[in-house]
């Protein structure tokens, strides 16, 4: 029975995948033929992107005009000019991650994809020669538009190595409004995190042992020395995790204390479930009310059960002398681990049955 | 049972070495090799695509920019023996990339039942229902993790790593999904 089960599903699959053999070796053929087209979209976002045209005509609009208009009015240099003129070394982590070489004056010398996201946000734009604010408009429009932030996945992470004539802060807090200047006339919000990064050899060394971004792991290093649940022993996994989580996490860490490390923190990430619905959540399930709680704590952390990613960790004390600990999704509101004591053994709530650490004895400490 | 099992990893090990042999050759330019490797993994494409969407046309969409794709960066990959989740990697990104782009109101019913092409052949219409059954009744994980299974014949901790997903989940969704599929065939076929 499952034999034929399985030979039906895939005969059934087989019957529908449809021919587009022609049609996908001609659209290959241009590609080599022809450099990449002037839309950066693919067939399949051009047929979803009809809702959102009029929302974000205006903005690609303004970026198009920004853009050409730094082109005249930008300092155009040699493509060729050397490194060794560069003042200063922004990296933009969204997932794409790109980097950008300016000189003394803010006029970029040189733009890099890092990454396979990053060429499509590229394009075969040509930025070098033109000013930094120009340059911020055409990446952001274009990360934008091709989807890659949205109002679900709007954080960026920016990282500047500056030379010794200019104000590190400064200029941190000059990009994160640029950036913030981009979505002025739209409902599109940014989260930021602005932070100054030294590339030592050390650093890149790691960076490129990880496939991060020098910046990524600029911020890894300080969740670790910030947070006492993680070691270096987690930084594999938490390169895994997106800019949003790690900003998540790392928001509320600078949220709770001052210690900032000169940093520029902009903007919210948006989720789906607050903090109190995240309780309310466990609450339910579990089939108990503020009223039996004692004590709880919702604190954000990166799970360490199953996929790696920031969750909501929520504890609760009753008035029974009963503990327990959950984790909550961000986007769903479920709870994807729990950890009880004895005392509640019996009255505690079932898991979703995937998680297989499931009451593994992890305990999570703020 | 043991035979059989041993010819179907061998069948796999075989398609993912001729798979990178296209790579391979596509990567030097050569066209017709974008052809023989769309013969050979064309469903796996499909089926994967059109389990996370569950709606054909987005899936014929995904399927052709997937294409696009490999061969504009078939230079990049590097052989390691697992070509096709190199590929599906290119896949889920295209998905996400459309799943952020459009409103997340995915109406299976609509998708699905008015866009499977019918077939003239008896045994094609009635696979094509059984298809429109079994990707409704299965949701968007079971569905992704039954077709990479049995339509691209990954192996179980492939798919957890491809998806991102820890083993035991794989597991289960594959054994609910097993389920699912054997009343749907008990009741009506």
């Amino acid at each position: 029975m499952s034999k034929n089960l399985k030979k039906k599903f895939k005969d059934a699959m087989i019957d529908e995948t449809p021919d587009f053999k022609k049609e996908i070796i001609s659209a290959c053929e241009n590609q080599t033929q022809v450099p990449a087209s002037t839309s950066n979209q693919t067939a399949t976002e051009k047929q979803y992107n009809r809702p959102f045209f009029f929302r974000r005509i205006a903005l690609v609009m303004s970026c198009i005009i920004l853009f050409g208009a730094g082109l005249l009015v930008g300092k155009i240099t040699p493509q060729t000019q050397p490194d060794a003129l560069a003042q200063t070394h922004v990296y933009i982590d969204v997932n794409p991650s790109l980097e950008l070489s300016l000189d003394s004056e803010n006029v970029v010398l040189s733009c890099t994809a890092v990454n396979q996201d990053a060429e499509i946000i590229l394009n075969g734009m040509k930025l070098e020669g033109v000013e930094l604010k120009t340059a911020v408009n055409a990446i952001v429009g274009s990360m934008y538009v091709n989807g890659y932030l949205t109002q679900e996945d709007n954080s960026m992470l920016i990282s500047v190595e500056s030379g010794e004539k200019v104000n590190t802060s400064e200029f941190l807090n000059i990009i994160t409004k640029q950036v913030n200047d981009v979505f002025e006339n739209s409902e599109m919000e940014c989260a930021i995190i602005a932070q100054e990064v030294k590339a030592t050899k050390d650093l890149k060394q790691r960076a490129k042992e990880q496939g991060v971004s020098i910046g990524k792991m600029r911020l890894l290093d300080k969740m670790i020395d910030d947070l006492d649940d993680l070691t270096h022993d987690d930084v594999s996994e938490l390169s895994k995790m997106s800019i949003k989580d790690l900003n998540l996490i790392y928001s509320q860490k600078t949220n709770n204390d001052d210690n900032s490390n000169g940093e520029v923190i902009s903007g919210s990430v948006n989720v789906n479930v607050s903090e109190s619905q995240a309780l309310n959540s466990v609450l339910e399930q579990i089939g108990k009310t503020v009223g039996d709680v004692e004590h709880y704590r919702v604190f954000i952390l990166p799970s360490k059960h199953g996929e790696f990613k920031a969750v909501y960790v929520v504890t609760l004390k009753f008035f029974d002398g009963g503990e327990c600990i959950f984790e909550v999704d961000f986007q769903t509101g479920n709870i994807t681990a729990r950890q009880t004591d004895d005392d509640l053994d019996g009255g505690a709530p079932n898991g979703n049955g995937d998680n297989p650490h499931e009451g593994d004895g992890q305990h999570h400490k703020p | 049972m043991i035979v059989v099992f041993a010819l179907n990893v061998d069948d796999v090990q075989n398609k993912n070495a001729r798979i990178e042999q296209l790579l391979l050759d596509v990567s030097n330019g050569d066209a017709t090799s974008m052809g023989s490797l769309y013969d050979l993994i064309k469903t796996d494409v499909f089926a994967f695509a059109i389990s996370k969407l569950a709606n054909k046309q987005e899936a014929d969409d995904v399927m052709q920019d997937t294409f696009i794709q490999i061969y504009k960066y078939a230079k990049q990959y590097q052989p390691q023996g697992k070509p096709l989740a190199w590929i599906f990697r290119i896949e889920l990104n295209l998905i996400r990339r459309l799943f952020q782009l459009k409103t997340r109101n995915v109406q299976l019913d609509e998708g699905i039942e008015n866009t499977l092409s019918s077939q003239n052949m008896e045994d094609k219409i009635i696979n094509s229902a059984f298809l429109n059954e079994t990707l409704k009744i299965l949701n968007e994980e079971e569905r992704e993790v039954v077709t990479l299974r049995i339509v691209s014949g990954m192996k179980n901790n492939e798919i957890a790593k491809l998806l991102e997903k820890p083993l035991s989940t794989v597991l289960s969704k594959y054994n609910r999904a097993i389920k699912k599929m054997k009343l749907i065939v008990k009741e009506r076929y």
